[in-house]
């Protein structure tokens, strides 16, 4: 036997801490993924401090200081309004990964939860469920996110839900796929006779023998999500002008961008990538993280 | 006691229905250990997975009775087997690593059992967990808690598993081959160990095997099943001074004898296809003793004496046309 790793423990330490200290022996190990991790954590932190870091408020205009250029007294220089293009950034924060966090977990607990029962009772069940997951996947998402954010209004709340809505079918098929696969498992069988009703093997048994693929697709998918969210905002179908959502602000500044005044968009759209960015090397490294085997 | 009467299971596949059980009748004395022998594919782990009705379609069971304490088990609804799964009947299976849980350590899987039926929780049963470990004799119970499965080895995960079966305090345990994926000396231990855990909590149990060797040692009493039937039962003493059953007598034929160089007898041909059974009893064509009789009817179960004054009253068991013939 290869004795289980780490230090002998009392049965009084929690497993959350040894899994917590697993998961942090693997970051060490994973230098990408610290570096995703940590970018993440980074405008995490930022977004929770921007209303005491910001030096300026982020809706505040001044027509006396309108466009002025990175300085002095404006890190980032400032948009058209004269608001300061640093606080609005700090800001933008905290409203883009709200965006990313809400709309991926609303898609992924719907998708799960549809793609689990219907791999599970199979049957007629799984038919409507898949069928209704064609529906949706049958349009190109972006057009997709358009109309239900059209038809919807534009606003905080339904952006998220739009965002949510069109990624539902792509767990909801990862989840059913892995699902019909474990669910014959030995041990799955072993939990029924050990006196598991049904819905038990299926939430306490099988749904966590799926989560690997989930947990790294929504990584990216977050990613994906401040993409499309600054997309529809960028088109007038997401949050509002003045808000100070990255991709609103990458709006205000592009007819800027001729006349010279290049960082009124320019701070926001680094932002945009640099999360995206952040996003894809964590579900990289999210796989080697959540595989028991590989640890 | 539980016992199994006619028990009929059949499996709906593309090349249409086919019957893996026939009427199987099967005794476990309260206490007692009894094999359930046979070739491989003849239907013993559809025996103990129907007897937990744990089949899945396209198994379907179709007929019989499960009693345990005179409750028809085939008559309960869902929620009540639920119940008696893991409480009064437990089972553990032929590849031991594989019925355990990948991604939770074993203390997740021993707790939930735990709290399942016995209202265990936090330390209380995390304490329960490590004793149960530590009966089912693995060393260092404390880290084995903290283990997953594929830190284990298979004997290891073995008796974890009985360690699972045994929570909470089941009075029947169906052992599907225990041993059977196991090095030969793991396989020692592992008997050892439901040998005296059998002792110790008086369970009764019911032995897969295709292990003669192991029956002998083990129970006491045997029923040999051939092509989803049974096709004799006997204490295991008698069984083995006087096999009755033509087949049970080629299953003897064909063990390795240790000390002789011959290769064992074996028994000629297959087991059947269960899309092409031979008409009437389904081991007539690999049959020494086989009669034009044998290709028109099965035979029906006889009840025998044992002939022998020690066993008396253990009534044995043989289906055999000819069981007389060619009997020392
Ligand atoms: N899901 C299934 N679909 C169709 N037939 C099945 C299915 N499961 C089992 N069977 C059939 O039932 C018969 C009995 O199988 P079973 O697994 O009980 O054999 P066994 O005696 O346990 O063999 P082994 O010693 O190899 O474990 C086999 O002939 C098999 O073909
Ligand atoms: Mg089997």
């Amino acid at each position: 036997m290869s004795a289980p790793r780490g230090a002998v423990a009392t049965p009084a330490t929690l497993p959350v801490w040894t899994a917590a200290a697993d998961a942090i022996d693997l970051l060490k190990r994973n230098p990408i993924t610290l570096a995703g991790a940590a970018v993440i954590v980074v405008i995490a932190l930022v977004g929770l401090a921007a209303p005491a870091i910001a030096p300026y408020d982020p809706l505040t205009t001044n027509p006396a200081d309108a466009l002025r250029p990175p300085g002095a007294g404006h890190l980032m220089g400032t948009d058209e309004f004269g608001e300061d293009i640093w606080s609005r950034v700090l800001w933008g924060a905290r409203i883009d990964l709200a965006i990313a966090l809400g709309a991926v977990v609303v898609a992924l607990v719907l998708g799960c939860v549809i793609g689990a029962v219907a791999g599970f009772w199979g049957g007629w069940i799984d038919e409507v469920a898949m069928r209704s997951m064609d529906v949706l996947q049958a349009f190109p998402s972006f057009i997709l996110a358009m109309g239900i954010a059209a038809a919807l209004g534009p606003n905080l709340r339904n952006l998220i839900l739009a965002i949510a809505l069109i990624n539902v079918a792509v767990y909801a098929r990862l989840m059913r796929a892995r699902l019909l696969v474990v669910k014959h498992a030995l041990y799955a069988t072993a939990a029924r006779g050990a006196g598991n009703p049904p819905w038990r093997v299926l939430l306490v048994h099988l749904m966590p023998n799926c989560l690997t693929p989930i947990f790294v697709q929504s990584s990216l998918q977050s990613g994906w999500a401040i993409l499309t969210a600054a997309g529809l905002s960028f088109i007038g179908l997401g949050v509002r002008i003045p808000e100070p959502e990255w991709g609103v602000m990458v709006a205000i500044g592009v007819a800027r961008i001729t006349v010279g005044a290049w960082w009124v968009s320019f701070y926001p759209g680094l932002c945009i990538a640099l999360a995206v960015m952040g996003f894809n090397l964590i579900g990289d490294g999210l796989q080697d993280l959540l595989d028991p085997q590989r640890r | 006691m539980l016992e199994v009467q006619d028990l009929t299971v059949t499996f709906h596949t593309g090349r249409g229905t086919v019957t893996a059980l026939h009427g199987v009748d099967l005794t476990l004395p309260t206490g007692r250990v009894t094999g359930l022998v046979g070739e491989s594919g003849c239907g013993k782990t559809v025996t103990a997975l129907a007897v937990m009705r744990l089949l899945r379609p396209p198994g379907e069971i179709r007929g019989g009775r499960v009693l345990l304490g005179g409750q028809n088990l085939l008559a309960l609804s869902e929620r009540e087997m639920d119940r008696v799964r893991g409480a009064r009947i437990a089972m553990i299976f032929q590849q031991p690593r594989a019925s355990l849980n990948p991604v939770f350590p074993v203390a997740a899987q021993l707790t939930h059992v735990l709290r399942l039926h016995r209202g265990l929780s936090g330390r209380a049963a995390w304490a329960e967990g490590e004793a149960l470990l530590a009966r089912a004799q693995l060393p260092r119970p404390e880290r084995v808690m903290r283990a997953y499965p594929h830190q284990l080895s298979g004997g290891m995960c073995q008796r974890v598993m009985i360690a699972l079966a045994l929570a909470c305090r089941p009075s029947v345990l169906l052992a599907d081959e225990p041993t059977t994926a196991l090095d030969v000396t793991v396989q020692l231990q592992i008997i050892e160990l439901l040998k005296s855990l059998q002792q110790e909590l008086g369970l009764t149990v019911l032995l897969i095997t295709h292990d003669l060797g192991l029956v002998a040692e083990m129970c006491d009493f045997v029923s040999v099943m051939y092509a989803g039937r049974i096709v004799e039962a006997a204490p295991v003493s008698a069984l083995f001074r006087r096999p009755l059953h033509p087949y049970t007598r080629g299953l003897m034929a064909s063990r390795m004898r240790a000390g002789s160089r011959a290769l064992p007898a074996g028994i000629p041909g297959r087991i059947p296809d269960l899309h092409q059974m031979p008409a009437g009893c389904p081991f007539h064509p690999r049959c020494p003793l086989a009669q034009g009789l044998c290709a028109e009817r099965d035979a029906s179960p006889e009840t025998v004496d044992g002939g022998d004054p020690a066993a008396s009253g253990a009534a044995r068991m043989v289906r055999c046309h000819f069981w007389g013939r060619g009997v020392a």
